[in-house]
């Protein structure tokens, strides 16, 4: 099973038995990414608290950067002059670059949208200006990003029906301009982004739609907004039934670690989020066992690494070559020192990229089921009581029983 | 240690310190750590050989040791510190650079822990160095950061050496003598009072075991006697040329403090000793660069063209730039990386210089051709740790040491002041009020200031002076209590951030914060809004002078949740809560005279009227002219109770 792009190859190396879990690669312009795939976020072309060479050695195969910070800092120009974001962070893995689209709308109440593109008041000097899928591919052609996405019409999924589908359309027309404006097909990779909202019949018409555009890969969008998880798990499982087997799928702006493992058994392949590398510079620890918060009297007086299991340096003993950084140090260094954040973001980031890997492996192996139902008794310490309803439920779709031995 | 060579008529001299698994060639440098780490980098991205040694200064983590199984059982500060395995750890009783210390007795001094002022006695500090065991320790010592009075200095020099004594026979009892060596402290006297030391070090217990001076004071005042011990020189030198001048007087071991402030400052170190041979037609060579210039921001090359750190070998001068100007934490890593090799090399390079005798020669062709200080940065550094001060050569004053005003009036007219203050002080005991009295909320205002000002203080001493002056026992006891206890509310608002402008990143963190500080001020902000900026200079102004209130900023994308509930549309906004509760909202200027070059006051003011602020501060009071001014009858009625 694979498809042929000039700036990607496509190869599923191994399907899960069970569920539509699989194990792929995406061969891109900088390096091969293996999937089910975390990528973290870059914002301003860094991952905060890691140094590129750090994340490299980590094994991280594909970064996120924002379109809209990059295009204000350090802006197109300097990004032309430098020949683009690879180049400007010495990044030699892969680069993924939103449209610029979603934090021009979560972040203005103040944009209003129209059929051109969206409109909102210059963070430069407060006049108003125009972001059109022909500006974002622009500069995202400009950041060289090997995978661009679609400038889309997000609205929030509990928007009512009537602007949904409106806003459904509009992001397939846009797709089109998108793809029109698209100079670098060579190098760089277009993705589409399926909407819809919480609509089954509305996510059913855009998979459709969009599919017979044939771009290289498709992502699935406006689905990280707090809605509630049942609904979002339905909608993924329709999406993921009739997209093409042989692409890949982004299920964009999702990390939690329970929503990662459920919407992989689901069939998706890519995943994005803020929420690992923010959270660790708040304290958050993630490990197999749960989250940590750091902050927590408690830990003062723990010398325990943050997870025994955890292949990062922060948790490997110092007689075993790491750092053996205890959770009493950490939570001294937790909001006072820059060094804590490093600590903890690597931590983290190890973290989703180990569970990824994990998930990988087991799907090779065919005993993804098992995985899932192992990693599920972990995070929840052994209490079955504890399984959020959602995750069983989605589960179920995909043939996996978590409550059943 | 070993003089090895010499380089007269300069003291700077060559020479060698024995560790558990190195030698450490001197001149060198220890290198300061923040709460156990070198500020920025994670182990990965030190070099060992570049950093051998760190200085832990025990009152940044000994509330924590105190609990950790580390101090409890048996452990060593390797275990607790996240260095390199190779790395000699040096413990001293207090940070490099400490906030002004306060008092002393004869079984302690006072130390500022990261849960606030407390006591250390030498049997606590001798049983840390005995559970943790670091290579070297610097024996507990007495040196206020004021100039001491007649009578204390003799007592400086007694307080040394009787802590050091208890000291070497405690890690003797452990036989641990073998495992910590002991720099004696040396402490900040004239030569006079130090001939005491003289006589003890003719003892063979010091000929044995102790192994350097760590030098408080001028390295001037060391009896010549002592000149064969390794001289550590912990007062800040901030400029290469300070540092040659100490080794010139014959430091061996110096502290790399201006390796931290310019980091942070985003100055990239470019110097190198013996400075380059180079025809300059009178013009000076820059010491660094501040890497927040634009015209870095095409830039491809590395930060110094030929340097082998790891940024210069993988990154560009643009991406530094950007970093730093983007505020991402990834900027301050690299700068650091590359200022610590050039540091390691500028040593490296003195070394060979004394060597080859051309030590004097090198250090005036050093004068001659770098700028005597680095370039004023043009930007921010990240985010201020609570102890963290200025570095008077890099960074603009950013506070104005609003307590020297205070200072100058007590002094200038002792006496009817101090009768004034009997007067008022009487009618506080009198009438029993809740209220702390106007002196003690003073002193805590300047307490809260003191940690972002680097100068002297005589702060306490002149409390404890004023004090002094009033006979009634009791009532010098609960003020001091009073004091205490102010104090100690500052620090708990220091610990939650308070004093400082931050900017937080979600919802969430703003509803923790909400929760957990009784006061708090939210700015809302676009970050390239003209009047959001506007808005963040008057807030940065007063979050310093008000302690007791927590202010911060959040950009309104990060926060769409309660921008929506609270239906904000126009940037700025400022939300007050008290105690959890939202008291009041100013949208824009409105409230404010809708003009952009409203005074600080006026803010301020807007702020005490729903109790954001307890008061206004003292040093405002040049700013009272516009809050007169200021059409609200509500505010004129308040103000009278403040004038």
């Amino acid at each position: 099973m694979c498809s042929s792009y000039p700036a990607l190859n496509y190869k599923i190396i191994a399907k899960c038995s069970t569920t539509r879990a699989r194990a792929s690669v995406l061969e891109l312009p900088h390096g091969p990414v293996e999937a089910p795939v975390f990528m973290p976020v870059g914002t301003q072309a860094s991952l905060k608290g890691v140094l590129p060479d750090q994340l490299d050695r980590m094994g991280c195969q594909i970064m996120l950067n924002n379109t809209y910070h990059l295009g204000l800092k350090p802006g197109k120009e300097i990004l032309d002059t430098i020949g683009g974001a690879h180049k400007l962070q010495s990044w030699k893995r892969n680069l993924l670059t939103d449209s610029g689209g979603f934090q021009m709308v979560s972040l203005l109440k103040l944009a209003t949208i129209t059929e051109e593109g969206v409109t909102f008041l210059s963070p430069r000097d407060g006049t108003p200006m125009l972001l059109t899928p022909e500006h974002s591919i622009e500069l995202q052609n400009t950041i060289g990003s090997d995978i661009m996405m679609q400038l889309d019409d997000v609205v929030h999924t509990l928007t009512e029906d009537v602007r949904m589908e409106e806003a459904m359309y509009r992001s397939i027309r846009w797709l089109d301009r998108c793809l029109k404006a698209h100079k670098n097909t060579e190098t760089q990779n277009l993705f589409c982004i399926i909407q819809g909202g919480l609509n089954k019949r509305l996510r059913e018409i855009c998979c459709k739609e969009m599919m017979k555009r044939d771009t290289p890969g498709i992502a699935i969008g406006g689905l990280s907004g707090g809605e509630e998880k049942r609904s979002f798990c339905e909608i993924v499982h329709t999406c993921t039934g009739i997209l093409p087997e042989s692409k890949p799928r982004y299920l964009m702006g999702v990390g939690y670690a329970e929503d990662l493992v459920v919407c992989v058994a689901l069939g998706m392949d890519m995943f994005d989020c803020v929420y690992p590398t923010r959270t660790a510079r708040f304290g958050n620890a993630l490990t197999r066992n749960g989250i940590l918060n750091l902050r927590n009297r408690r830990f003062k007086t723990d010398s325990s690494p943050l997870d025994t299991e955890c292949q990062c340096p922060c948790c490997i003993p110092k007689e075993k070559g790491g750092w053996g950084i205890t959770r009493a140090f950490l939570s001294s260094l937790v909001s006072k020192e820059t060094v804590g954040a490093h600590l903890m973001t690597i931590h983290n980031t190890q973290f989703q990229l180990q569970l990824m890997n994990d998930m990988r492996t087991s799907i090779i192996k065919d005993c993804f089921p098992q995985f899932v139902k192992d990693f599920f008794i972990k995070w929840h310490k052994g209490d079955r009581s504890t399984y959020p309803e959602w995750a069983v439920t989605a589960l179920r779709l995909v043939n996996i029983d978590l409550l059943e031995d | 240690m070993a003089a090895l060579n010499a380089c007269y008529p300069s003291s700077a001299r060559i020479s060698s310190v024995s560790l558990k698994s190195k030698v450490l060639q001197t001149p060198c440098f220890i290198f300061p750590t923040s709460k156990g780490t070198i500020p920025h980098l994670t182990p990965d991205n030190i070099n060992d050989n570049e950093v051998p040694i760190v200085y832990f200064g025990l009152e940044d983590s000994l509330d924590l040791l105190e609990k950790s199984p580390i101090f409890t059982v048996d452990g060593e500060i390797d275990k607790w510190v996240a260095g390199t395995p190779s790395q000699s750890i040096l413990i001293a009783p207090r940070r490099s650079i400490p906030l002004p210390s306060v008092s002393a007795g004869p079984q302690n001094i006072e130390i500022l822990t990261s849960s606030g002022l407390r006591k250390l006695t030498n049997e606590v500090y001798v049983k840390a160095i005995t559970k943790l065991r670091p290579e070297i320790a610097i024996a507990l010592n007495d040196n206020p950061s004021n100039v001491p009075g007649v009578k204390r200095k003799p007592k400086m020099t007694e307080r040394s050496i009787t802590w050091t004594n208890e000291l070497l026979s405690s890690l003797q009892n452990n036989e641990l003598t073998e495992k910590v060596k002991v720099f004696f402290p040396v402490p900040n006297v004239e030569t006079s009072y130090l001939t005491p030391l003289i006589e003890r070090f003719r003892e063979s217990d010091y000929k044995q075991h102790i192994t350097g001076l760590a030098c408080y004071g001028d390295l001037q005042s060391i009896p010549s006697d002592l000149s064969i011990y390794p001289k550590l020189f912990l007062r800040p030198l901030l400029t290469p040329l300070a540092i040659l001048q100490s080794i010139h007087q014959g430091a061996d071991i110096i502290m790399a403090d201006l390796v931290n402030q310019a980091s942070d400052s985003g100055i990239a170190f470019t110097f190198t000793f013996p400075a380059p041979v180079e025809n300059l037609l009178n013009r000076k060579l820059e010491l660094a660069w501040d890497m927040w210039n634009n015209r870095f921001a095409t830039d491809l090359s590395p930060l110094q063209p030929g340097c082998s750190c790891n940024t210069c070998q993988s990154y560009s001068r643009a991406y530094v730039h950007h970093l730093l100007q983007a505020r991402e934490l990834v900027g301050w890593i690299m700068v650091q990386q590359h200022n610590i090799h050039v540091f390691h090399n500028f040593f490296a390079g003195i070394r060979d210089s004394i060597k080859a005798g051309n030590f004097l020669r090198d250090t005036e062709i050093f004068e001659k051709i770098y700028s005597p200080n680095f370039p004023r940065t043009t930007g921010l550094g990240p985010r201020k740790r609570g102890y963290q001060m200025d570095l008077t050569d890099v960074q603009p004053k950013e506070n104005k040491p609003s307590w020297v005003q205070l200072k100058s009036e007590t002094n200038d007219a002792e006496t009817s002041h101090t009768t004034k203050k009997k007067e008022s002080i009487q009618g506080f005991q009198e009438s029993e009020l809740p209220e702390m009295d106007t002196t003690v909320s003073n002193f805590a205002d300047n307490y809260a200031a003191l940690s972002d000002n680097q100068s002297v203080s005589e702060l306490e001493e002149d409390l404890f002076a004023e004090l002094d002056d009033i006979d009634d026992t009791a009532y010098r006891e609960s003020r001091l209590q009073s004091l205490k206890e102010e104090f100690e509310r500052v620090s708990i608002a220091k610990e939650k951030g308070h004093m400082q402008y931050l900017t937080v990143e979600s919802e969430r963190e703003v509803m923790d914060i909400t929760t957990t500080s009784k006061r708090v001020v939210i700015h809302f902000f676009h970050p390239d809004f003209r009047r959001c900026k506007i808005m963040d200079s008057h807030l940065e102004k007063i979050s310093k002078n008000h302690w007791e209130t927590k202010f911060i900023r959040i950009e309104a994308a990060n926060a769409p949740f309660l921008a929506l509930k609270l239906g904000l549309k126009v940037l700025p906004v400022i939300l007050c809560y008290v105690d959890a509760k939202l008291v009041s909202k100013l949208i824009g200027f409105t409230d404010l005279g809708n003009n952009d070059d409203f005074d600080t006051p006026v803010l301020e003011f807007w702020l005490l009227k729903w109790a954001a602020i307890e008061k206004l501060k003292e040093n405002n009071s040049s700013g009272k002219k516009s809050i007169m001014g200021f059409k609200d009858t509500k505010n004129e009625s308040e103000d009278s109770d403040f004038e």
